[in-house]
């Protein structure tokens, strides 16, 4: 009976991995390809939204890089001043005084806390045919919002488009540098890989673009949503929308460089992620089409990958004492070398695609199977209980807002 | 520097074959050569990106096609981990050759990008006394600016090539296309240029119409002369060369453009 559960837990495992393999694959591939960059006739108005609370160690590097956008239609940018207690408001008013386009706005209190009500205060002012959400510590690069616009008004049935997000501070340490990877596997290969076999793309809360008539279809974010960007994601797809995604498309973004704040971040993302697998459960819209790719895609990570690991890791402490290893209906140790093959074949061809081959981040790729991707599984425990708990609590779940470290100039270069 | 690197991956290359006698068996080891030069093959006639999605797909295969084996045949812990040593060598290998192919198409790449530069900067083409278009548009500009100093006129004569089916005769035409055009053009007075494959240029400084009319006829008269072309294969096109030579040298440069787009599209 033991040896039919093993095989069968070692078959999900096993195609599971072969899953990954295919979406790698596919997203070298998508990466490879040429891409259509004609410009367009007409460009259609943008209004880019940054949702800021306590962000004056970050905020006049990201209004810089907002001045320097490249794009030929009508922009508006809007800071959404979350009632700040520190100098966010005197930056943001200082940028508004000086270009014309920049408007600081301070968002009325109200609950629940967060970003999804902010945006939607944000939506309610701005007029544009189209919108961009970058978090107040991100640098895009001038043509990031003319690529997004493009590429949205290029694919049919567009309702959006999502860039590239890289780690400005990737060098700071071990930390930042693995973040860095991380998000070149999974925020970008992996998006390619389903968007080029399932048109499905996800957007990132950051580097996003989508049309006003599809939020306004959907009735704009859900307050409720930690995640709120991959709950847009689904809202959106449940319509027909489609989110195509433009690698070419830069920001750069601070993350977290210590790990208590990358902690609370992750945990935050983690409940965010739990909250859209329990919405999931009684939004019968979301169980058909692209959409269901979404739902299962999240089903995979959160139950299906998190359960394998949690079995894989008990049995490699369960044998350890006794003597379950002599088993050989499964070639357990053939399995574990194929993920963690996976693993860093995914993160060297992210490394390899991005031009950021180096001896030094393919050493840290090597590490990151034993250390950084096991921390999964602590998120993903933090995560449900602190879902559980926030979710009897009636002013809605907590924002933890990510703490910001001084911007070093220049650390966008790579070694 | 690169080919420091070079060096270092070929080093990299025979301690990993030399791995691979080591722990491979000899039938594996067969096998392993003969995927080894396919690989290389595939890498070497395909794209680089395109190039890297095989190598992948090769390395993630053969992890599963061991596993699956492993299943079968109901592998013992020790075979399992024989046959990761030998796994993780063998894919050390491939990894190798991919980096070795790659240094290696980067320098070719980097070579021809080289010449096409050298090119750029030579005074002459092969046939004497027809100009390279930078050399054509800088002695031009020259001579531009000192044909309005004059209050001069000037005209630029575009002599084009059109082959059609006969484009394998293109290098004798275009070889006896320039003799003409050196024949009937004042020596150190007049320029011609190279402005691509299949297209001469020819300065005429201080004259107007009735002097390219001449010119023009001359040409044909000479060309005539020595071979026998009939008049659907050429195109001749007169412009003024007016105020502004950026005008010129705008209209003349953009097959050269193209023909870089091309190149850089190419090496993409």
């Amino acid at each position: 009976m033991s040896n039919a559960v093993l095989v069968f837990i070692c078959s999900c495992f096993w195609l599971l991995l072969a899953y990954y393999s295919l979406l790698t694959v596919a997203g070298i591939i998508y990466r490879g390809r040429k891409h259509d960059n004609q410009p367009l006739a007409r460009y259609p108005s943008v209004s880019v939204l940054i949702p800021a609370y306590n962000e004056g160690v970050v905020l006049s590097h990201t209004l810089n890089a907002m001045t320097k956008l490249d794009y030929p239609g009508e922009l508006t940018i809007f800071v959404l001043n979350d009632r700040s207690t520190d100098n966010t408001g005197e930056i943001a008013q200082f940028y508004a005084d000086l270009f014309a386009n920049i408007r600081h706005v301070v968002v009325p209190e109200g609950v629940p806390k967060g970003k999804s009500r902010v945006l939607n205060y944000g939506l309610s002012l701005s007029e544009s045919a189209y919108f961009a959400v970058y978090d107040a510590d991100n640098q895009p690069e001038p043509d990031a919002l003319r690529l997004l616009v493009e590429k949205a008004v290029k694919t049919p049935k567009a309702v959006g488009a999502v860039g590239y997000v890289k780690t400005i501070n990737e060098q700071k340490n071990l930390l930042t540098r693995m973040i860095s990877l991380e998000f070149q596997v999974f925020q970008l290969l992996m998006q390619a890989g389903r968007w080029s076999l399932f048109s499905t793309g996800s957007l990132t809360g950051t580097n996003m673009l989508v049309s006003r008539a599809a939020i306004e279809r959907v009735g704009g974010y859900d307050p409720y949503a930690l995640a709120e960007d991959a709950d847009l994601t689904l809202t959106l797809t449940a319509q027909g929308g489609l989110l195509p995604i433009v690698p070419e498309s830069v920001t750069w973004e601070q993350e977290p460089e210590t790990f208590a704040v990358w902690l609370r971040q992750r945990t935050r993302w983690s409940q965010g992620n739990i909250y859209i697998l329990v919405k999931a459960l009684r939004e019968r819209s979301w169980l058909k089409g692209r959409v269901l790719v979404h739902i299962l895609q999240q089903y995979i990570i959160y139950v299906g990958f998190a359960g394998l690991l949690f079995f894989s890791d008990g049995w490699l402490i369960v044998s350890y004492f006794s003597k379950v290893e002599k088993l050989n209906s499964v070639p357990l140790l053939l399995i574990w070398f194929q993920s963690y093959m996976v693993y860093l074949v995914q993160l060297v061809s992210a490394q390899t695609i991005d031009r950021r081959l180096t001896p030094k981040n393919v050493l840290v790729a090597t590490i990151m199977y034993c250390t950084y991707a096991q921390l999964f599984m602590v998120l993903l425990v933090k995560g449900m209980y602190r879902y559980f708990i926030e979710a009897r609590a009636v002013s809605g779940p907590v924002w933890d807002k990510t703490t910001r470290f001084g911007v070093c100039g220049g650390s966008k270069n790579t070694d | 520097m690169q080919q420091k690197s070079l060096l270092c991956l070929a080093f990299l290359f025979f301690c990993a074959n030399l791995l691979m006698n080591v722990f491979l068996s000899s039938e594996e080891l067969l096998q392993g050569t003969v995927f080894l030069v396919l690989t290389s093959m595939i890498l070497l006639v395909m794209r680089p990106l395109f190039g890297f999605a095989v190598l992948v797909t090769e390395i993630l295969s053969l992890g599963f096609f061991y596993t699956y084996l492993g299943f079968i045949n109901g592998w013992s812990m020790v075979t399992q981990s024989e046959k990761i040593i030998k796994l993780v060598v063998f894919i050390l290998t491939l990894g190798i050759t991919w980096l070795l192919i790659l240094q290696i198409k980067t320098i070719v790449d980097k070579l021809s990008q080289a010449e096409i530069l050298v090119n750029r900067y030579k005074k002459y083409e092969d046939e004497a006394e027809i100009l390279t278009l930078n050399e054509f548009l800088y002695r031009g500009e020259l001579l531009h600016i000192a044909m309005k100093r004059r209050g001069e006129n000037g005209y630029i004569l575009r002599i084009r090539i059109i082959p059609g089916r006969k484009s394998f005769a293109m290098q004798t035409l275009f070889e006896n296309f320039s003799r003409a055009a050196v024949r009937t053009i004042r020596e150190n007075y007049d320029l011609i240029g190279k402005i691509s494959d299949n297209e001469l240029a020819v300065f005429l400084q201080n004259t107007h119409a009735d002097g390219v009319k001449i010119v023009t006829e001359r040409f044909v008269k000479n060309l005539n002369a020595i071979i026998n072309v009939p008049a659907y294969i050429y195109e001749i096109q007169v412009s003024d060369i007016g105020e502004k030579w950026q005008d010129v040298q705008f209209a003349l440069s953009q097959p050269v453009l193209r023909q870089s787009r091309r190149l850089r599209a190419e090496g993409e």
